[in-house]
């Protein structure tokens, strides 16, 4: 028969063996994440790209590989480009398959779409071409860091990728504070990433993370939704201009949105991918916000990248009626179809290469065009 | 700093070590002072400083009313105290509610008035340790306990960083004593602290946080959503305020533990009574015994005729409404658990001589009934105690009862009957005491492994940035 002492002894020893055992397993546990996560679950580092990227491995796993046109961009991007719309075009075009893939990502910007292409090139998934989305209120001076650096916090960051976007003005010290704080928590870390890879429906709308798991195989999982009456319209716009009408007035072109678009493309130079920069579809009213002398400097600059990078430039700005956008600059289904099929009739056309089996021929001269027309 | 933040666990873990480090139980009294204030500093130091010298003040008082034999020199004292004690939460808590109240009354009876609006800022916590200063001020003056003659001991009482802004209120005769006895480590006990600790954290992340979710999109707006949506909503926030307080209060209890010092319980699984007064017996156990204690039965309590009865029990709920903030929502809250409790106690009566009623609702059936009627009366008075307005408080009762077409519930209501499942299980397990039997024959590593799960599902399961917990604004 034990005694109290010895009853009380053996509860001390059984509480001491729980919480070391605890402790261990939650370390473990951790751990075990932390290296899960690089080695077979990359898209919960950044399910953003990491569920896109997996699509896009999916579709160039076929022999012979396709011709394989990627886009880089925001969220006009996302909704915009019906990349599959294209591909039908672009295999007769070159006799040859062709995947042509929308690889948007909410609140890209250069800096964003730098990693992208770098990650897809260390990946083995290189685009032979690249179209480029320029956001032109993106590219101003701003006191801090870059407007993008909000949508791109550590934790979708690689450890070997912040000191790149410290070159882009990101805050290096903060960022790296943030990683290696989120780092030995990655179930915390990657809480909305995992929840929404396992329980989508737990999670409200603007939290998860899951969206393109949802993509059709071209990486396009749905145009804006529709305002339904005129007042949600203006509810948008009125979004919209909180977000970028005072910035446009007080734009200055350069900084280090400026720096990385130079960078992107002087790697796709490099890696000998065509690129081309694609001013997105933009509503009347927000055409209206750019200042002239402000309109003219980002011109000028997207001029220069196109003289100093042999890019090609497809000035889309006017391409979509005001009815077929969402808020002024997301486009509706109508707006997304409308843009795609003119892209594929006028603006890829002269970046595909000459096919010799093709009955028709494609220009390779990469002419200017600047100024677009109105549909 | 919340409970659930990386600036508590580092606080927590630092005074922690160096507590237990610390051979002498003075010096390690001494540390739990300073931590407390530095904890209650971290909110604002300006109003750390007013908590500190009111503290100050009731030792002195205290102190005196032990001194003085004469009668009328012990009230005088007492009087100060509960003026000044009470005139610092008026002040602060209900000044701009009287005059905006004062100013809309002179208004509608058609005088023109403006009244000013007072800069204040709310000392966080001051209704828990306002309370706890009154009940250890009275206790003294009744002579029940002693007046503590150890200064740190005594502030450790009120400004004890566990309990210091969102209860439990802690009675001096449970507390005090605690400060005296040297305290030695016991793995058992910081067992049982990391339990509470956890089972807290579980609660207020994976659940109270999550169905906020659910309910404060339908609370801001009701008007835009079904009925189907509006009832769900009530639901997760019975959900999510039970498991805020409650898992605030066992983060509360956990912590203490671990510095070995024991608080009271605070709930007792609420949402099983059978009635509204059983509710009150189970629910914020703390402000429930120190309203009977210091409010009611002084009023009287039940003494006296039926009428006097109701009437204590009106004005103590009214009162206890009103403790929970400075607006008519939540005195309106109040008066409804007043009025169920009057009508309680009607029924009762009228059940007693009647036993062929008395025993078809002791039964099984019968009981289920009682516990759904009593969950659902108290769902409604939660309305109001969310409702920003009246006016969104009878738009969801509206929609409750009359069906409306609406938006649907904000998130798919898939995670929230998961929940109530979770839930309910957990109740039926610690009821039938099951829980107990099955975690004394687990074996250690498993139970260990147990809490690391539990607490990664709690992370998991966090939402968005950190909420404050409810009752910090009270």
């Amino acid at each position: 028969m034990t005694t109290t002492g010895e009853r009380r002894a053996a509860n001390g020893r059984r509480a001491r063996v729980a919480l070391v055992w605890g402790l261990a397993a939650f370390a473990g546990l951790q751990l075990g994440l932390a290296v899960a996560i690089p080695r077979w679950l990359p898209e919960l580092r950044d399910p953003f790209y990491g569920y896109k990227a997996a699509r896009l491995r999916e579709r160039l796993a076929v022999d012979p590989r396709p011709f394989t046109v990627v886009m880089l961009g925001s969220s006009r991007t996302i909704y915009g480009l019906r990349a599959g719309l294209l591909e039908e075009r672009l295999t007769a075009a070159l006799g040859r398959p062709t995947v042509v893939f929308n690889f948007g990502i909410f609140g890209a910007g250069p800096v964003t779409e730098l990693l992208t292409l770098r990650r897809l090139l260390a990946e083995g998934l290189r685009p032979d071409l690249l179209l480029v989305e320029v956001l032109p209120a993106l590219l101003g001076t701003y006191a801090g860091a870059p407007l993008e650096a909000h949508w791109l916090p550590a934790t979708r960051l690689w450890l070997r990728e912040v000191p790149v976007v410290k070159r882009y003005g990101f805050p290096a010290r903060e960022l790296k504070h943030a990683w290696w704080q989120a780092w030995p928590v990655p179930w915390y870390a990657h809480r909305f990433a995992i929840v929404s890879r396992w329980f989508p429906a737990w999670l409200p709308s603007q939290l998860r993370q899951d969206w393109g798991r949802g993509d059709d195989p071209s990486g396009w999982a749905t145009a804006a939704r529709p305002p339904r009456t005129p007042e949600q319209y203006q509810a948008g716009v009125e979004r919209a201009r909180q977000e970028y009408h005072d910035h446009l007035q007080t734009f200055a072109l350069g900084g280090p949105s400026c720096l990385a678009l130079h960078e992107l493309l002087a790697l796709c130079r490099q890696e000998g991918i065509p690129s081309a920069l694609v001013l997105m579809p933009e509503g009347s009213e927000f055409r209206s916000w750019y200042p002239p002398a402000v309109w003219a400097q980002i011109a000028g600059f997207v001029e220069m990248l196109r003289q100093e990078h042999g890019s090609t430039v497809i000035n889309a700005r006017e391409w979509v009626p005001d009815h077929a956008f969402a808020d002024t600059h997301h486009l509706v289904l109508e707006g997304a179809t409308l843009f795609t099929e003119r892209l594929g009739r006028e603006g890829l056309p002269r970046l595909l290469p000459v096919s010799t089996t093709s009955a028709r021929m494609v220009s390779r001269r990469r002419s200017e065009e600047f100024c677009g027309s109105p549909p | 700093m919340l409970f659930c933040s990386q600036q508590y666990l580092v606080f927590f873990v630092a005074i922690f070590t160096v507590y237990w480090l610390l051979p002498w139980h003075r010096a390690r009294v001494w540390l739990l002072l300073g931590a407390s204030f530095y904890f209650y500093a971290s909110w604002n130091k300006w109003l750390a400083t007013i908590i500190v010298i009111t503290t100050a003040m009731d030792y002195v008082v205290a102190r005196g009313m032990d001194t003085f034999t004469a009668e009328w020199k012990r009230r005088g004292l007492l009087i100060l105290s509960l003026v000044a004690n009470l005139g610092l939460l008026v002040y602060f808590k209900y000044a701009n509610f009287f005059l905006e109240s004062l100013e809309h009354a002179l208004r509608s009876a058609g005088a023109q008035a403006s009244m000013p609006v007072l800069q204040v800022i709310l000392p966080i916590g001051i209704s828990f340790y306002t309370f706890e200063a009154i009940n250890y001020t009275v206790d003294v003056y009744r002579r029940r306990v002693a007046a503590e003659k150890n200064l740190a001991n005594f502030m450790v009482f009120i400004l004890f960083f566990p309990h210091l802004v969102a209860g439990p209120i802690v009675r001096a005769r449970d507390f005090l004593p605690q400060t005296h006895r040297p305290k030695r480590w016991d793995w058992a006990r910081m067992q049982l602290g990391a339990q509470y600790f956890l089972m807290g954290l579980f609660k207020k992340l994976a659940i109270a946080d999550r169905m906020a979710l659910f309910a404060d999109p339908v609370f801001a707006d009701p008007g835009q959503y079904s009925t189907h949506a509006v009832w769900l909503a009530v639901l997760a926030y019975a959900l999510q305020i039970y498991c805020d307080f409650s898992g605030y209060t066992d983060m509360a209890i956990g912590s203490a533990h671990m510095f070995g010092y024991k608080l009271a319980q605070n709930f007792n699984m609420p949402y099983i009574a059978l009635n509204i007064a059983e509710f009150w017996h189970r629910w914020h156990i703390s402000l429930s015994t120190w309203l009977r204690d210091y409010l009611f039965i002084p009023l009287g309590g039940s003494r006296g005729t039926t009428w006097q009865t109701n009437r204590n029990l009106m004005l103590t709920m009214t009162l206890g409404g009103l403790w929970h903030g400075a607006s008519w929502t939540f005195v309106v809250w109040g008066v409804l658990h007043g009025l169920l409790l009057i009508g309680h106690r009607a029924f009762r009566s009228f059940c007693k001589p009647r036993p062929r009623l008395d025993n078809l609702l002791q039964s099984i059936p019968g009981s289920a009934l009682r516990m759904a009627l009593t969950f659902l009366a108290v769902c409604v008075g939660w309305i109001f105690f969310r409702a920003q307005t009246f006016a969104a408080a009878a738009t969801m009762l509206h929609r409750m009862v009359i069906p409306h077409e609406g938006l649907g519930s904000p998130l798919h209501n898939r995670s929230l009957w998961y929940t109530i499942a979770l839930v309910v299980i957990c109740h039926a397990l610690a009821y039938n005491g099951a829980w107990k039997r099955i975690a004394v024959r687990l074996p250690a590593p498993v139970l260990g492994f147990g809490y690391a799960v539990a607490l990664t599902l709690a992370l998991v399961l966090a939402p968005d940035a950190g909420k404050a917990f409810i009752y910090f604004q009270f």
